[in-house]
């Protein structure tokens, strides 16, 4: 497994806010009193604490500043920072409401290495104002408690059990009774746990405790599970001067197209749905999405197709100090079938058709453009009903093949 | 001086760019299915141009779309070609959504027939003139609801050349407007009409009142009373004769389709009756 490990790393950080000014904290109702959720860094030098009540606080901190927790802001703003490292790799998955898993199996020797990776996004981040720690690692598992637990580190292939010897067993994250036990019996790190049999710990503390002891030292390695699925494929340009006219935009879409048409091709495919990512320097993400009725892979219809989705949003596009990346994505692909050209141009009407209904649905929306399809049944509200007409044929394959049946 | 001109230019792209200005209707014509009507817009509704229907109230915009889906079927029987049918979204709050199995009964074929759905009358029209540069469509219904203020000469003329262009017919439907100035080549008033039994007193075809308010290949000003023939898919004039003769007014209490009243107070007519029949019955 040993040059395995090497290329799959997985990265982790944990996020505080920075504070305003002075020491501030966050705060919950928690156990039916006000307590401490989040603290800064001069709250944590003032001797404050997490799950603190906001009265024992104020009395120790006399100038605090209590503010309330937001959840759903913290977790838009996490959801946006994932976003951002989308850049990295599009497997980005979140981890509880303050961290993120990435895995950058082949990504990293496109930023110059990990040590680089790690660097350009703490940079990043750090300009963000945010507060990073992060960890490289073999397994997701062995990553995430280095981050939060170890505080955070580059650590080699195959070196996970070394790494992860020193942490406590709270580090498992298998809830506040176990580490109590597992520290009563005198196991106070990992070190501890892997150099006892695993199997009287299976049968004291249950089979999950070994399996996610295996993964924290790298024996065993699962997959995360992305925030977005993985397109079948993905072109990208990256730009060192920012870019920020909508003309440059298009010329580097169409400029996509191309190569996403001829990797579409090599495969004997087409796109049904593509999404256009516009990553801004500051870190803000941009999509726009369009979808076809037909399996398309010609620039021209596609490049159209998103100025007519630029041209209608109703949130109109914000360049701000320009965008350094754009990324075209096949969201789905399908086998693409090459019509043949008949004498009385009919097939070449039902794709003026299919053009048509592609562009009034990217300007009106997917409800707005819609076909009716017969149905087998004898209840009149029901004989009919109707689809987006970008579906319309698949729900009439669909219907038919509910007809045979 | 022709001679010059030709002279000029002497390409066939030329000379048939002056032939085509010569003729009225380069893409043919809709028959409606009845000399009568035929004859009055100079053989039948041209097609790729642009053609407005008009419901003097909403009680009549039922009959209106009867009569369009009239024309939608006739136009696909000449050339099978999709339809586009582009209304705003309010309509189907307001006086409720196409029913697709009575579209197949008054014509169109609905494998060939897509909607589109607006919110305003700005998205509607430019999806309309969208359509009508397809060449592949046969027929767009764009079928307006509010008195429209983006609807002016210009957006017309621009539909009505569009039209010509790509050989699509052009129906503009409007309910409860005044006729307004517009590029279009006939202007059709439509109102229910109270049909002709049949036997054993079953329910007679869908009748309609036309008036031809605007032609451009005739006279103007003639009345017509039409039924559907769903059985032969076409439009039959009924002889005044057989006309049925109420002996007063009926108003149904769906609202759907009261018997139009005469002249243009359609409201007060209309509320006068409501309280009648409510009365009548209740």
């Amino acid at each position: 497994m040993g040059r395995q490990a090497a290329t799959s790393k997985q990265i982790t950080h944990r996020l505080s806010r920075a504070p305003a000014k002075g020491p501030t904290v966050f705060i919950e109702k928690q156990r039916s009193a006000m307590r401490l959720v989040a603290l800064s860094r001069e709250a944590v030098a003032q001797n404050l604490e997490h799950g603190l009540t906001l009265a024992d606080a104020r009395a120790r901190v006399p100038n605090l500043v209590a503010m309330e927790r937001d959840m759903v802001a913290d977790a838009d703003w996490l959801e946006r920072l994932a976003d951002f490292c989308d850049r990295y790799t599009p497997l980005v998955a979140l981890d509880e409401e303050d961290g993120l898993i990435m895995d950058i199996t082949g990504c990293a020797h496109l930023f110059g290495g990990e040590a680089a990776l790690r660097e350009d996004l703490a940079q990043r981040l750090t300009h963000a104002g945010m507060t990073l720690v992060s960890a490289l690692a073999g397994t997701p598992d062995a990553a995430r408690a280095i981050a939060r637990f170890g505080g955070g580190a580059i650590v080699p292939a195959g070196n996970e059990p070394d790494a992860a010897a020193p942490l406590s067993v709270d580090a498992l994250d298998m809830g506040h009774e176990t580490a109590r036990a597992l520290s009563r019996a005198g196991l106070a790190t990992l070190g501890d746990l892997a150099s006892r049999p695993r199997t009287p710990l299976a049968a004291r503390f249950g089979q999950a405790l070994p399996t996610k002891l295996a993964r924290l030292l790298g024996e065993d390695d699962i997959s995360i599970t992305p925030r977005r699925p993985l397109p079948p494929c993905t072109v990208e340009r990256r730009f060192g001067e920012p870019i920020g006219r909508e003309e440059d935009v298009m010329a580097t879409l169409a400029h996509l197209m191309g190569e996403a048409g001829s990797m579409l091709e090599a495969r004997g495919e087409g796109g049904r749905a593509f999404e256009l990512s516009l990553f801004r320097t500051d870190g803000a993400v941009r999509r726009l999405r369009v979808e076809t009725s037909l399996a398309l892979r010609q620039a021209g219809p596609i490049v159209r197709l998103f100025q007519d989705r630029i041209d209608t949003l109703a949130d109109p596009l914000d360049p701000g100090f320009g965008y350094d990346l754009i990324r075209l994505a096949v969201l789905v692909s399908a086998p693409f079938e090459q019509p043949q050209v008949s004498l009385d141009g009919h097939q070449a009407a039902l794709a003026d058709i299919a053009a048509l209904i592609d562009r009034l649905t990217t300007r009106l929306g997917r409800e707005a453009v819609l076909r009716f399809v017969a149905s087998d049944t004898h209840i009149p509200e029901r004989a009919v009903y109707m689809v987006p007409a970008k579906d319309y044929e698949d729900a009439r394959k669909a219907q038919g093949d509910d007809g045979e049946n | 001086m022709q001679q010059q001109t030709l002279a000029q230019k002497p390409t066939l792209e030329a000379l048939k760019r002056v032939c085509a200005q010569d003729q009225p209707a380069p893409h043919g014509h809709i028959s409606l299915g009845t000399e009568e009507l035929d004859e009055a817009v100079g053989g039948g509704l041209a097609r790729g141009a642009l053609h407005d229907l008009y419901a003097p109230h909403t009680t009549s915009l039922a009959a209106m779309a009867g009569f369009a889906c009239g024309i939608l079927q006739r136009s696909g029987k000449l050339d099978p070609k999709p339809s586009l049918w582009v209304r705003q979204h309010v309509a189907s709050f307001e006086v409720g959504r196409l029913h697709a199995p009575g579209f197949t009964q008054l014509g169109p074929v609905l494998d060939t027939l897509v909607l589109v759905n607006t919110r305003t009358v700005a998205d509607l029209l430019a999806a309309g003139l969208e359509a009508a540069r397809c060449t592949a469509l046969g027929t767009v219904v764009l079928e307006l609801w509010n008195r429209a203020g983006e609807l002016d000469l210009t957006i017309t003329r621009r539909l009505a050349l569009a039209a010509e262009q790509s050989g699509v017919t052009v129906l503009m439907l409007q309910v409860a407007a005044q006729p307004l100035p517009s590029a279009a080549i006939t202007r059709w008033q439509v109102t229910p009409a109270p049909s002709r039994p049949m036997a054993a007193n079953a329910p007679g075809h869908p009748s309609f009142d036309l008036t031809l308010l605007r032609n451009r290949a005739g006279k103007t000003g003639q009345r017509w009373r039409v039924e559907w023939q769903h059985e032969t898919g076409q439009f039959q004039s009924v002889p005044s004769s057989s006309r049925t003769a109420l002996s007063r007014r009926l108003v149904s209490l769906s609202g759907s389709r009261p018997v139009g009243p005469p002249d243009g107070k359609a409201g007060s007519y209309q509320q006068a009756d409501y309280a009648q029949a409510l009365a009548r019955t209740g």
